[in-house]
């Protein structure tokens, strides 16, 4: 009796030093693996990278590259694991990004998006000036009567806007849908392979005399 | 505990794949026909373990287990881990195929180094208290040295041994406490109802080598 209490008593005691020790580096990551997702928002791509559900990645390592493998820039995940850069002309030119976060300890993750995502954007972004710059006043001749004119380009600028506000949200949330934990099925799965496993070692061992 | 994709160099990656597989081949030439269905029972555990995530203050840590496997199983560790993790990797994502062998070799050394620590303690003390020493003793070893393998090769990343060693130690430690009981009740509710499991661990490296 003497040798549990004194063991319990024992494994209170370095309970109770653990969870002061894990108070005080709270922020030390405890996961399997890092997720990271990004996403377009507006002019710029907004980057999340968790551990878990309300677990973010506080002051990780983003890089970001380009199609060739080239580091375009860098920068740390704030507070709430969020990072997001200015769309860079890398990207105008035809390229797709790769987004690296490095959480420290081993944990890695990377996240793509491909060049056909910014084709919406690119275009639009570079006609703009030059659309603002010429044909806005000679249209403004043309038709003096008219409240507002617009110009096919601008119409399309403003859409876009107004759809990029809407489409934000979705995209976000489309690209957290792909970075969500083990299924029910994934582990049920994992479990009838490691049976059969076990099934087949019987099977061959028994044949062995 | 499972280091990412991308992380290590490929000599460091190459070195853990050939000790891997060494462990691998000394579990499987030690592993007897009896004890076939106690290594796939450790590897279902093993797999599910890290999805268990055990609150401790205000974090959560996920359990690992290898401690508890090592103690059961001895060498066979080895190829229970390799299954587990090769299931993780396909499933879940935690780890990665390439990091496979050193994921193997940190968790599943680790694991046989406690059962050589649990045996220790076993034949110096006899009895009750020694098997519930030991058993504590196997399981927190487990993970602690899980961790430092794991910092092992962290070591030549940019991030280095101290760092990685220090960090993942202290996010480790109350999982040590709780791996360190999980192992003590397993191994003592064993003992009582099939007591011949344990048995058969111990006979099993004087009749093999």
């Amino acid at each position: 009796m003497t040798t549990i209490s004194f063991l319990s008593r024992r494994a209170c005691r370095a309970v109770a030093l653990s969870v002061a020790l894990l108070l005080f580096c709270a922020d030390v990551a405890l996961a399997h693996r890092v997720n990271i997702f990004a996403w377009l928002e507006g002019d710029s791509v907004a980057v999340e990278c968790s551990f878990r559900r309300n677990a973010p990645v506080k002051g990780g390592t983003i890089t970001v590259f380009d199609d060739t493998g080239a580091e375009v820039l860098r920068g740390t995940t704030d507070a709430d694991g969020r990072f997001s850069f200015p769309v860079s002309q890398v990207v105008r030119k035809g390229h797709g990004l790769r987004i690296r976060i490095n959480a420290g300890e081993g944990h890695q993750n990377e996240w793509r998006m491909d060049a056909a995502e910014f084709a919406g954007l690119a275009p639009a972004v570079v006609t703009a000036p030059t659309a603002a710059a010429a044909p806005v006043p000679a249209r403004t001749d043309a038709q003096p009567e008219q409240l507002v004119s617009l110009t096919r380009e601008e119409l399309a600028a403003i859409v876009n806007g107004a759809l990029e506000r809407q489409l934000a949200p979705l995209r976000r949330e489309l690209a957290a849908r792909s970075e969500e934990g083990p299924r029910l099925q994934d582990i049920v799965g994992g479990l009838g392979w490691i049976m059969g496993l076990v099934g087949m070692g019987l099977y061959f061992a028994r044949r062995r005399p | 505990m499972h280091i990412a994709e991308g992380v290590l160099s490929p000599a460091v990656l190459g070195a853990g794949a050939v000790l891997a597989v060494a462990g691998t081949a000394l579990g499987l030439r030690r592993l007897e026909y009896d004890r076939l269905i106690g290594v796939g029972i450790l590897s279902a555990a093993f797999f599910v373990g890290s999805l268990i995530h055990v609150p401790i203050g205000l974090a959560s840590a996920h359990l690992v287990l290898n401690g508890l496997v090592g103690v059961l199983l001895g060498w066979a560790a080895f190829p229970s881990i390799l299954a587990a993790l090769l299931l993780q990797a396909l499933l879940f994502q935690f780890g990665g195929i390439t990091v496979l062998g050193v994921n193997t070799f940190t968790m599943g050394f680790a694991g046989v180094l406690s059962w050589y620590v649990y045996r220790g303690i076993r034949r110096l003390v006899p009895g009750t208290t020694g098997l519930r020493v030991a058993a504590f003793c196997g399981g927190a070893l487990g993970v602690a040295l899980a961790a430092v393998l794991t910092a092992l090769a962290l070591a030549f990343t940019d991030e280095g041994f101290q760092t990685a060693a220090g960090l993942l130690l202290g996010a480790h430690a109350p999982i040590m406490v709780v791996e360190g009981l999980i192992t003590m009740f397993t191994v003592s509710f064993i003992a009582r109802v099939r007591p011949e499991m344990l048995r058969m661990t111990h006979a099993d490296t004087p009749r093999s080598c």
